[in-house]
């Protein structure tokens, strides 16, 4: 029972800090930097957190924990730009706009999906809101620092601040189907984001005429509408779910309109289509690796659509949207180089760097660099060859997965009254979806099992 | 643990349909009650708990409401009744800092149809600042006497709804009209994380947003009106939202705000609201709070601990027999039978697979993981006092029949009993801002006393007078003893019972579960138009085969008093239940064969 003292250690020990941070050495591996290529017999070097160098025969100070990575594969920690674990609700799905709801106000740091994502070299994920809306809510980039307590210790300080968009079927199932309301068709999509910003402006300006005193009677505030200026002002990264080419550029279009640069397209999977449109703007695509025809919207899709939009200069990564697929990304990312050719350096670059810059972070994470996090993970074979095994997930120097030394059973908060007995039963209702927290009636009598399946 | 419909709801109805003249007869009586013969008591020879940690020997002089004297010897006044209290202890009346006592169970809530479930309005949306619990509270409520009789004396009572039912009241538990037992009426801005019912807010991440927007929209109203006030000349009238300004006073911080944090992740995001906007938290019901304790030391948030908890873990059964009362060759067999047992075991393990194996164990582990978690949410109150956190406790998601129980695990699990009183009494009191009325046995403040047999969080010990206000309320001593009682009644009446009551036109159906707890007798009856949802009975005695038990049956106001008597014969019982004025009908019941 000695590992149950520990992890209830961990439970009680609430002085552990997000500030918490590691230094460790990792001794003798093939280091895949990324973006300065792949070194062989090479060493890192994590002091309080930070790469402090990379190198040969590299030797830390007293009390510094050094790892043995000969014959093994050292690469960054694999960042998911789209994800919903960790989080206690997904979608607020009561209305088309709701860009005042913010999905890091509901961070669960307990949930066992954050340490399964951990086995699969993921150290940062990209909790988003859900589908439902055209406008969601604003999302949280999560460090999965398995084992803190407190849900501000799971965040990634600093992170810039993104917002869920979606276009097509979802929320023009959940409001037009659903509740007769706009939006029912595409051209319904637009006007919602249209008439949003175009109210957005309006209160600026109200605003801005009450603070001047030019207008006789106080504005009501509006986390709403505060939220869609700072959007046009630049301060949020917008993430859009969507699928096919013409809403894309649609979307592409109205944001041109009110002066909005930074997007990322989620699933995007008629990007190959729009792939020089998309690399104009400067806007990135975040795709599953070939994963589509799980609605009609998705039947136009194709597996070598990553590699066509890396090859037309799309910021471009591979996303999980699961909790399960968040466990391998490495081999989501291998499947390109079947399906387009990708180098080894391309196809990590999808599941690496690449997410780090949709999300805003790649001068922080995303490569092994000097000066960067210490967000490692270490493989027993190539992280793109099929035997390859994850050994261990480190974060700000923290060893945070260890498949060698860790119990089974790394639960944090045990329910007193739980009635299952196996880790199956666990799983139920927790899927951590796209559509999750949406009532089922709105599906028009969707089975459950199938609307699971909405991304 | 609130919404539980009456069960006998059916049998009312139809008293009422039947005898629906008889109602107002019914209330004119009720206020005709005779008075007490004497507002004076003079409570001799008991040990007086004064304060937590503190004790004397002697009198507690009780006049008028209020405690006159407290000494060793006092002279009885000409008008005093006197009680010899023959050792017994007497503490200061309990104070729930966060109730729901004296509410009407809400009706199942329907859903609400709303053309546009984004933009609800505020009542469907439970957004109603503006109202005052003061306005729901009905001092004739069972819950009030349930409670009183658990040793309340005064509870901080919150309406009940969603995000913001409104503002809480702190009531005196006494007899007596609603505005006789005010003692503060907004006491406090009640508030929870719960959502709307499929409209905005519809998830917590809603609730988050939209109290960001109340108390900015508050914020702005604020400053706008005393700029108004300064000088209205060119500015127009703020046009009137009653949520709004309901919640200026939150602003402001002259409210301070119980808000409900069941668990770790729920007082982390209450105590994030607060970090971001100011208002005055107090972190109220909190069940699960020691992972976030360095985070409520740190902010020095007045915290509320929740009197409910997680069932109990199962005792292991014995399975082994007493083997010094057996004889050699019962020995002998016993062995003999243990022997085969193991060996079938081992048997049986050795078929197992591998992965069974490796489940059967790790269903072991987890069993033991959830007990180590029931003892963590018992030690609570235990871990928050060696912290040198100040808690008082909540009862508003406790059955009042568990209070004493859940203390003791409290207790059981560390917590001092200083430190409980406290959190009942002084603690409470002082949460509420009452310290000067209440919290302690002192000249001057409410003679609101509990009075028990043994010391309270003692075994077995019973209260024995409750005084509220200075009404005295004496609970009937069983009259057997108990455990004599329970063993017998046990057998002759453990079990399921079917009933059917002969009601004029109609027979009324149901189950009667009948359960030894603790020496006792534990009724519960349900109908069977509302399967499932079982009523307390009070008042059980059972002598010579023969049971009888009280029942309150309440709906709508309307209060329905149930007096059951039956003789049972082995599996049969028959009898009688009047039902209040309205007569008695006859019933029988049969036992389910188990």
């Amino acid at each position: 029972m000695k590992y149950i003292n520990i992890i209830m250690g961990l439970f009680l020990a609430v002085t552990i800090s997000a500030q918490e941070t590691g230094s460790i050495l990792i001794k003798n591996g093939t280091v895949i930097t990324i973006t300065d290529g792949v070194k062989e017999n090479t060493d890192v070097l994590i002091q309080n957190g930070k790469i402090k160098q990379i190198g040969e025969n590299l030797s830390a100070g007293n009390g510094v924990t050094t790892v043995d990575a000969t014959g093994q594969y050292v690469m960054p920690g694999i960042v998911d730009a789209h994800s919903h674990i960790g989080i206690s609700v997904v979608n607020e799905a009561t209305n088309p706009v709701t860009a005042e709801v913010f999905t890091g106000d509901c961070v669960n740091p307990y949930d066992i999906g954050i340490y399964r994502a951990l086995a699969g070299g993921t150290t940062i994920s990209h909790a988003m809101h859900g589908s439902a809306n055209a406008i969601g809510g604003q999302c949280e980039t999560l460090k999965h620092r398995y084992g803190v307590i407190d849900p501000e210790d799971m965040k990634m300080q600093g992170a810039p601040r993104t917002i869920k968009f979606a276009l097509g079927e979802n929320p023009m199932r959940v409001h037009g189907e659903g509740r007769n309301i706009t939006p029912r068709t595409r051209m319904g999509m637009e006007q919602v984001f249209r008439k949003a910003f175009a109210d957005a402006l309006v209160y600026k300006k109200d605003w801005a005429d009450y603070n001047a005193g030019k207008l006789k009677e106080l504005p009501e505030y509006s986390l709403r509408m505060e939220t869609l200026v700072d959007i046009m002002n630049g301060e949020i990264i917008i993430h859009c779910h969507s699928y096919r080419a013409d809403e894309i550029l649609m979307l592409m279009n109205v944001l041109e309109d009110y002066g909005v640069s930074k997007i990322c397209f989620q699933h995007v999977n008629e990007g190959f289509k729009v792939a020089p449109e998309l690399a104009a703007f400067g806007a990135g695509a975040s795709v599953f690796s070939d994963w589509w025809a799980y609605k009609f919207e998705v039947y136009y899709s194709t597996a070598y659509n990553a590699a066509i939009l890396t090859k037309n200069g799309v910021v471009t990564s591979i996303n999980s949207d699961d909790a399960g697929l968040i466990r391998h990304l490495y081999h989501e990312a291998a499947k390109t180089q079947k399906y387009g050719g990708l180098t080894d350096n391309e196809a990590l670059r999808l599941i690496t760097i690449n997410p780090a810059k949709q999300l805003g972070i790649d001068k922080r994470v995303g490569s092994l660099e000097v000066g960067k996090d210490g967000d490692v993970a270490i493989f027993s074979h190539h992280p793109l060859s099929i035997y390859a095994i994850n050994q261990k997930t480190i974060i700000d120097g923290v060893v945070r997965f260890d498949i060698n030394t860790q119990p089974n059973d790394m639960r944090i908060d045990i329910d007193p009254e739980e009635s299952s007995t196996s880790f199956m039963e666990d799983m139920e209702g927790h899927e951590d979806k796209c559509m999750q927290d949406v009532y089922s009636e709105l599906f028009l009598g969707e089975s459950q099992s199938h609307h699971n399946h909405q991304h | 643990m609130t919404n539980k419909r009456y069960a006998l709801q059916g049998l009312l109805m139809i008293a009422i349909t039947l005898f629906s003249g008889w109602t107002t007869t019914l209330q004119a009586q009720n206020s005709n009650e005779p008075k007490e013969v004497t507002s004076t008591y003079l409570l001799q020879n008991a040990h007086i708990i004064t304060r937590p940690g503190q004790s004397s020997f002697g009198s507690v002089l009780v006049k008028d409401g209020l405690i006159e004297q407290v000494g060793t010897t006092i002279l009885a006044p000409y008008d005093a009744q006197v009680i010899d209290m023959d050792s017994m202890y007497i503490y200061a009346g309990f104070i729930d800092a966060l109730s729901n006592v004296g509410l009407k169970k809400k009706d199942k809530e329907k859903r609400p149809e709303v053309k546009d479930p984004g933009n609800p309005p505020n009542h469907v949306a439970g957004i109603t600042p503006e109202h005052s619990v003061y306005d729901d509270f009905a001092p004739s409520e069972g819950s009030v006497k349930k409670l009183r009789e658990q040793g309340y004396g005064i509870a901080h009572v919150v309406p009940q709804g969603r995000m913001l039912p409104g503002m809480g009241a702190i009531f005196s538990l006494g007899e007596g009209e609603r505005a006789e037992l005010v003692i503060q009426k907004e006491a406090s801005m009640f508030s929870q994380l719960k959502s709307a019912n499929r409209v905005a807010p519809g998830t917590t991440i809603g609730v988050m947003a939209k109290y960001r927007d109340i108390y900015r929209n508050a914020e702005a109203t604020h400053k706008y009106n005393n700029k108004y006030h300064m000088n209205p000349a060119g500015m127009r009238r703020a046009q009137p939202e009653p949520a709004i300004e309901a919640f200026v006073p939150v602003v402001n911080k002259q409210l301070p705000v119980y808000f409900i944090a069941n668990n770790a992740l729920d007082v982390s995001r209450v105590i994030a609201l607060q970090k971001e906007l100011g208002f005055k938290l107090v972190l109220s019901d909190v069940e699960q709070g020691w992972p976030m304790a360095s985070k409520i030391a740190a902010g020095r948030y007045p915290i509320l601990l929740s009197m409910d908890l997680p069932d109990a873990a199962k005792k292991e059964k014995k399975e082994k027999q007493d083997e010094s009362k057996m004889t050699e060759e019962e020995k002998v067999k016993s062995a003999e039978k243990t022997a085969k047992k193991e060996a079938k075991k081992k048997k049986e393990e050795a078929k197992l697979s591998t992965l069974e194996k490796a489940n059967k164990a790790a269903k072991i582990e987890r069993e033991e993981r959830k007990n180590k978690s029931i003892k963590d949410y018992e030690a609570q109150a235990a871990m928050m006092e060696k912290k040198g956190i100040k808690f008082a406790f909540s009862g508003i998601s406790t059955k009042p029949g568990d209070i004493r129980k859940n203390l003791k695990r409290m207790i059981d699990a560390g917590l001092s009993e200083d430190v409980a009183l406290a959190a009942l009494t002084t603690h409470a009191a002082e949460q509420l801002g009452i310290s000067k009325i209440a919290g302690t046995i002192e000249k001057g403040k409410l003679a609101n006393l509990v009075i028990t047999d043994k010391p309270y969080f003692e075994d077995k010990s019973a209260i024995r007078y409750v005084f509220v206000d200075g009404q005295m309320n004496e609970m009937k001593k069983k009259e057997a003893k108990k455990g004599e009682v329970a063993d017998g009644a046990a057998k002759a009446l453990a079990g399921e019972w079917k009933y059917s009551i002969e009601i004029p036109g109609q027979t009324q159906t149901g189950i009667i579960k009948i359960t030894p707890e603790d020496g006792d007798l534990l009724v519960e009856v349900a109908s069977s138009d509302s399967p499932g949802e079982f009523d307390e009975g009070t008042n059980v005695n059972f002598q010579n085969d023969n049971l009888t038990f009280e029942m309150s049956v309440d709906n709508d106001g309307f209060q329905l008093e149930l007096t059951w008597n039956l003789d049972i014969n082995k599996n049969t019982m028959t009898g009688m239940v009047k039902a209040g004025n309205f007569g008695s009908f006859p019933m029988e019941a049969t036992r389910n064969p188990e």
